[in-house]
Parts: C-alpha cells; structure tokens; sequence
C-alpha cells in the first residue's frame, strides 16, 4: 500500500489551512495531477495567495504539478502547497526577503537567516534585516549559509504571489527513487531542483526568496539494521548518551535516532494562545478525530489555567488576603 | 621492593559512582594511592590527569554497556599519549563479556570480573612488587589472539569488612541540599528475567541478598549527616527490603537506629524494593525515620507480562503497594516497560489501563520505556536461543513479534520525545517536582505548591495515555503499521504541542518555589 497526502499550509508559519487530501495506491503505475488554486478562503475577509508547491522532491512555483509515480519503492509521499498573504514576508520594492525552508520537516520557515553574503552592487543586510537585500543599489548574487542548523543548503528559488499558471504542469516523479533514497529524508541527492548555492538578483528587483535545506547525511537505512548504530552514534556526537543516562534505555536514544526524522517532522511550535470562541465557532465544522483533538487540547488549557489559578489563590492566602 | 602503586580510577560519576568509590577504599585500605576522574568529557583531562599522577594503573568503571565505544575512543586516546600503566577495566558488561570488551578495545591489559574490590588489590598488589599478576582468580586478559580468563572469585566479599566507599574528594559543602549515596547492601534474591543482578553476583559465588549490619550502616549515615552535612540519602540496593521477615527486621533495626540517634531529625532517604514489600507495618516506621522516596519495580500492569518477565507478582499487588505508599504520604515513581519481547496488543492495553489507575490524581508520573535484552540477563539468553536478536552482542537489539508493536514504538519514541524521553523530558521533571512537594524537610511542605504538581502530573498522565491508546487504536487496524502514517503524525506532533505547553507551566510553576535538589535527581 502506498499513500499520497497532499497539505495546505500557511507561509510563514505553516498552519494547516485545509484538511489533508489522500490518495491510496496498491502499486504503480499511477499519475496524478494537482492544480492549485490561486486563492484560498480561510474565513470572512481573510483570502491567501499561491506561492509555491514542495512536491515532496523539489520546490516549484508552477501551480500545476504532475507526480508520475512509476517505481513506488516508498509508502508515504506528502505533497504541501503553501499560501500565504502577500505583505507578510518583508519582500517588496528594492527589497529581497530570503527565508529559510527545510525540506525536511516543511511546516514553516527556518529562523535563522538563509543568507551567508551577497556580492555585486546589492545591499546587505538591508536597513538592518539580515533576511533583506536591498537591491536599489544595483544586482547582486546572493551566497547561501550552507551548512545551517546542520542541515545543507539544495538551492534557491525566487516565489512570486499566485505563482505560475502555465497549464503545462511542472513534472514531478519517482523514477530514481530507491528505497534509500526516499522523498522526504531531505538527502541533497533528492532535492535537485535549483542547483546551485546563489541567487541571482537584478537592480531594483523585489519580493519574496527560498533557500531550501535538506539532510546531507546518508538516508535513513530502510531496515533498523543494528550494525549502522555506531555510524549513528557517530552522527550525533552533539548528544552524548550520558546526557539522557536512565530513562529510554540506551539503546533507545539509539533506536530514537532512526526516527530523527519524524521527530523533527513533529517538532512543537510556541503555538498561540487558545481562543476558546474561535474553537466553538469551528465546532460544527470539526471531523470526530478534530472533535477528540479540541476536547483534549481545552482539557489541558482548563487544567493549565486552574494552575495559576491555584498559584494566585495561594499568594493571595500568604498575604492574607481574601479570595 | 614492593611499593605503593598509584591507581587512577575513571568512571561516570553517577549519583557518587559507589562502585568506583569502593574500589578506591579498598585500595587505600591496601596500602596503594588513588585518584578519582570523572568519564565523560573525552580523552583530554585524562591525559592531564595521568601525567600529572603517572598512574601505574588505570581502572575504568563502565556501568553502561552502551558507553563501550566512547570508553575505546578515550583508553585508545589515553594509550596514544603515551601512558604506559596497566589498563583494566570493571563493570556489569566487561564482566560478562571480556571476550568482546577485550577485542573492542586493545588497549586493555585486563578486565577485572563481578565484585572488583579483591582483584584489583591483588593487581595492584603484584604490580607494584613486580609480580605475576596473570594468575590472578576474577580476571580476564588477552593472550596473542586468546582471551584466557582466570579461576572465578570465589571469597564473598564481607561487606562490614570492608571500608565505606572514598568520598574524600566530594565536595557536600559546596551543594544546596548535599544528597550522598548509601549501599546497606548488595545483591538481590529474585530472578526477573530482564535483569543481570543475580547473575552478577552467582560469579562471584554469592547468592541472594548480604546486607550490612545495620548499626554499621546507621554509623555511615550518622558520618555523612553529622560529619559531611549530608541531608537526603540515596540508598542504592538493588532492593532494601528483600529477604523475607529477615529483611524486613533488619530494615526496622536500620530505621530504630537512625531515630535513636536523632538522624531523622537531620536528614532523609530514599529507597528501592519490590511492589509485594510493600507493607505499612514495614513502612511506617520507617518513614518515622525519614523515608520519603521509594522506587517501586513494577515493569509491568498486565499479568501474563508480568509472568514473562518472572516477576512473580501481580497487578493487583502493585496497586495495593500504591495505596500503602500514598495512605504514608510519602513520594514514588516507578519503573514500567509498556512493551518487552513477547508483548500483545491485549497486554498493551492492559498495560496503558493499569496506569490510568496507578497514577490516579498525578500523585505519581505515568511513564514508560520497553525491555531491553541485556547481557547476563535470562531473558538476553532466551531471545538468543530463539534465534531473535539481531546485531552483536554490543548492541544486541530486537523487533517485536507482532510488527504494529514496533511501529507503536517509534511512534512513542517521537510523539512522547520531551515527555518519556529526552534531556530534562517532562516526565524526569515531574517526578522531582512531585518528590520535592512530598519532602518536608529542610523546608516544611507547601501543600498549595503540592496540590498543583499534582495537578499538572494528572493533566500530563492524561495526555500520555490518551494519546498512547489512540495510536494503539489506529495501528490495529492497519494492514502495514508504520509510525509515518500521516495521521499517526499528525497526533505525535499534538502530543509534542500538548506536551510543551504543560512543560511551560510546569517550569513556571518551578520558579515560584525553586528547587532544592539537582533538577537531574530523576532521569
């Protein structure tokens, strides 16, 4: 079996905009072709504009996508568009705003800038942002950090609100990917759509840019082959395993690298506060696993709350005051 | 002409490293010099400490058999700088398996099996007269491309004979609330199949459980309280309470001891022991004494779990020993394995139902991780008679029967990341909230500050095991269980964001009583 997920999220910040649209294969071949549109509504008054597409290989601006899935030597292939709302990221006239992407997790941007220098007569950092080149001054290249936050850089690509119409859809397929060498695990070896560490800018050219950065580790072995542990071990020298010395068991700080991956995937936000009325309005709307999810996420908020309810009430009594 | 040897002593310093401690005293005792170094910060500062004290043997403590590869990377970094003393090493997993210790890492001239106190003074004795010290019972050494290993130990060691563990370089002063580590006894007379502490000891010809004199073990404590400051007392027996009404006797005597000379007064202590141990009668005196911690065994709620991992109790058991324990007042945590060898969807369930129950209220923390084969333990034996480990012993490693288990479990090990598992994980954090809520001295309790731990430890249990049987139920119904299952993932990354956000109140909840004890007590 093998599943297609395609996501809808929201640049910057990669909340969920829509519910996830999946497809289920019994085996190749197969070919599906998704057209995003330019606008999605999220609420009155609230509209978002294409931006782009993580294929779950590569980076398109294209807002027609085809995936040829040819080999399926894989189980799960998740697709994102992203929309966001022009404005929002920093770009605009005489301004470049870079942001870096991780094509491994692919829930939000990076924080820390993509951007290492730029060469040519563009400016940076622009008006003390080191996420904006000002390009008033003349063009520029702009350089990479590579490696960043450990991971490597896979190329840039320029986003432009609404995208590309073209009905020729940008091709995306299957057809080298081995079990080792998967959609999703990141490798610079998969993600080869913008090769290439520098962005070229012209004079006066604004708007919004991608650094895309993906693992330039080995792939996750397809078995949990105990012989590749010390290799393992060997990659996370940052965390040694005296600092985690009783509970999971050695061996699973070991067995939890395998998963590295999804636990990067999963990685919690801040998250914003609970808006209780925004959750009662959205109630009816809410599928049963949404429902289980908002009865457990109000439970904790309510625990939360009557904990510093409690640390209130408790200071109020050492200073012997009344409730 | 026979001098005193120098012997440079490494290990991770673990809650004191009583083993490492030990090994020192009774090397003094001998007559030899000793110098303490911690593990863990690489090869270089042992490089500096052996050639400032130009060591005659380095002895390292391994406790964890997983440390193996880093203590080669360090003895091979120490050897290539030049120190030529005699290299050998102790612990649980070079005691087992020299053969592989020995291969691993060439640079050892010896390992020293099971009790080390007696072996490595007739090392050091022999080489510091120039002697012979291949003949040596309780060793291990490499001869060519041969392993050969000498007579095994035999002399059962007295533990009233030999020196309380070296302390001399720790510094109780310079802690807030100055905790030391205590052992009153060592060995245990029950055979859990995941465990290597009977084997342990039947190499040396000891069985069950020796127990000190509890007067001399009162005299150890009445030293580190009165003497070193010392205020909360980690006893570190395997079980302080088995051995029958024997057991039981002396645990009282220890506790009439400790009040007579007004150590409870002072100081308090923790301890470990079995679920069926646990007695008021027993008990309650010694919380009169100052008992305000105890780690309960429990490994398992399932029954037929329970059977195959011989702990010879039930679930029932467990839950009256929680009730003992909370009618005392008295803080505990436990140990827990969701899932070992031969686990079944049914026993899982069990497993997650019985926690609900256990942990009711949040007067404790529900947690969990899964069995794992260690060497020397029956159950390592058993799973390779039957041909399921894979890897070599090292890194011995298995996949469940039933494959949605592994697929549960990868799905734990990232949705319960910063929760169960990880640096400072919410789960370590709570239980030292709750135990310090629960101790009652040097301050007295805040039952307010109390009353909100507890809370949060109920919020964070029902999110645990909430979200552990919600996975459970999505992953019975799949054809080919995998932990990528989009929607598994959606839930781990829910469980994360619940998770943080009880994490950040719990930390604001910290800060308005801080901590007295190290944040690290539990983990």
């Amino acid at each position: 079996m093998h599943f297609f997920y395609v996501k809808t999220r929201k640049w910057p910040t990669g909340e969920t905009l829509a519910p996830t649209e999946g497809v289920t294969f019994g085996g190749p071949p197969d070919v599906e072709d998704r057209a995003a549109p330019e606008f999605v509504a999220t609420g009155p008054g609230s509209v978002l504009q294409f931006l782009f597409w993580h294929t779950g290989r590569r980076i398109t601006g294209k807002r027609n996508v085809r995936w040829n899935f040819t080999t399926m030597t894989w189980t799960v292939w998740e697709a994102t568009k992203w929309y966001g709302v022009p404005g929002d990221g920093g770009g605009g006239p005489g301004v470049i705003h870079a942001e870096a992407f991780s094509l491994i997790s692919n829930d939000r941007m990076m924080v820390d800038t993509p951007i290492s220098g730029v060469t040519g007569g563009a400016t940076w950092p622009f008006m003390g942002n080191n996420n904006n080149v000002g390009t008033a001054s003349g063009p520029g290249n702009i350089a990479g950090i590579d490696p960043l936050s450990g991971l490597s850089l896979c190329g840039w690509q320029k986003l432009v609100w609404g995208g590309n119409p073209d009905p020729d859809p940008f091709i995306e397929s299957d057809a080298d990917v081995t079990a080792t060498n998967v959609p999703g695990d990141g490798s610079g070896n998969v993600f080869t759509f913008t090769p290439g560490a520098t962005l070229h800018v012209a004079q006066n050219e604004g708007g919004e840019a991608l650094a895309a950065y993906g693992s330039s580790g080995p792939p996750e072995p397809p078995g949990r082959h105990i012989f590749d542990i010390l290799k393992w071990i060997e990659l996370d020298r940052g965390r040694r395993p005296w600092d985690i010395r009783a509970d999971p068991p050695p061996w699973d700080i070991l067995r939890r690298r395998l998963v590295e991956d999804l636990i990067t995937r999963t990685e919690p936000g801040a998250g914003p506060a609970t808006d209780f009325n925004s959750i009662i309005n959205a109630v009816p709307n809410m599928s049963a696993d949404d429902l289980k999810r908002a009865q457990s996420s109000v439970k904790t908020q309510v625990d939360l709350g009557q904990t510093a309810l409690s640390s209130i009430e408790a200071q109020m009594k050492r200073l012997g005051k009344t409730k | 002409m026979t001098h005193a040897a120098r012997i440079l002593l490494v290990g991770f310093q673990d809650q004191d490293n009583l083993g490492l401690r030990y090994l020192s005293s009774s090397l003094r005792a001998a007559g030899h010099d000793t110098r303490i170094e911690s593990f863990g910060a690489g090869a270089d500062p042992l490089v500096r400490a052996a050639a400032d004290y130009s060591p005659d043997i380095v002895g390292f403590s391994m406790i964890f058999q997983f440390m193996a590869p880093d203590f080669a990377q360090v003895i091979t970094g120490l050897r290539a700088s030049g120190c030529n003393a005699h290299f050998t090493m102790g612990g649980h997993y070079a005691s087992f398996s020299p053969e592989t210790i020995l291969q691993l890492i060439p640079e050892l001239d010896s390992v020293v099996r099971f009790e080390g106190e007696l072996p490595l003074v007739d090392i050091a004795n022999a080489i510091a007269a120039g002697s012979e010290w291949r003949e040596i019972p309780g060793i291990a050494w490499r001869d060519g491309d041969a392993v050969r290993l000498t007579a095994p130990r035999q002399d059962k060691i007295d533990l009233d004979a030999i020196p309380w563990p070296d302390r001399s370089d720790i510094r109780y002063e310079q802690q807030q609330m100055p905790i030391a580590s205590v052992l009153a006894s060592r060995g245990c007379p029950w055979k859990c199949s995941f465990c290597s502490i009977i084997t342990f000891y039947e190499g040396n010809g000891t069985k069950g459980r020796r127990r000190r004199n509890p007067k001399l073990v009162v005299d150890e404590l009445e030293y580190l309280v009165n003497e070193r400051g010392v205020r909360l007392v980690l006893f570190q027996d395997d079980d302080f309470l088995s051995g029958g009404k024997d057991a039981r006797d002396w645990a009282l005597t220890v506790a009439r001891e400790i009040i007579e000379r007004g150590l409870n007064e002072k100081m308090r202590f923790k301890f470990s022991c079995r679920s069926d141990e646990v007695r008021e009668e027993t008990l309650a005196p010694l919380v009169e004494a100052g008992l305000r911690h105890v780690y309960l065994g429990v490994e398992s709620g399932d029954p037929d779990a329970l059977k195959t991992l011989n702990k010879m109790i039930t679930p029932e058991v467990h839950h009256r020993a929680g009730q003992v324990l909370r009618k005392l007042g008295i803080s505990f945590d436990f140990g827990f394995m969701l899932l070992q060898p031969w686990s079944t969807f049914e026993q899982v369930r069990n497993n997650l139902t019985f926690l609900r129950e256990f942990c009711d209220g949040g007067y404790t923390v529900a947690g969990f991780c899964r069995t794992l084969p260690y060497v020397g333990t029956p159950m390592e034996k058993k799973m390779r008679e039957e041909g399921r480990l894979t890897g070599p012993a090292l890194e011995a490693d298995y996949t469940f029967l039933d494959p949605r288990l592994d697929a549960l479990w990868d799905f734990s090990l990232v949705a319960f990341s910063g929760r169960n598992y990880g640096k400072e994980a919410t789960w370590d954090r709570l239980r030292t909230v709750l135990f310090e809520a629960r101790l009652d001295y040097p301050r007295e309790r805040d039952l307010d500050f109390l009353a909100s731990a507890q809370r949060l430890a109920a919020t964070s249990n029902r999110l645990l095991l909430d979200i552990a049987e919600e996975a459970l139920d999505r992953l019975e119904t799949m054809e080919r269980p995998t932990a990528e299952d989009p929607a598994l993932i959606e839930l781990a990354r829910f469980a994360r964001e619940q998770n943080a956000q009880v994490a950040a109140t719990m930390n604001a909840l910290w800060n308005t009583r801080p901590s007295v004890v190290e944040a690290e007590l539990f983990r």
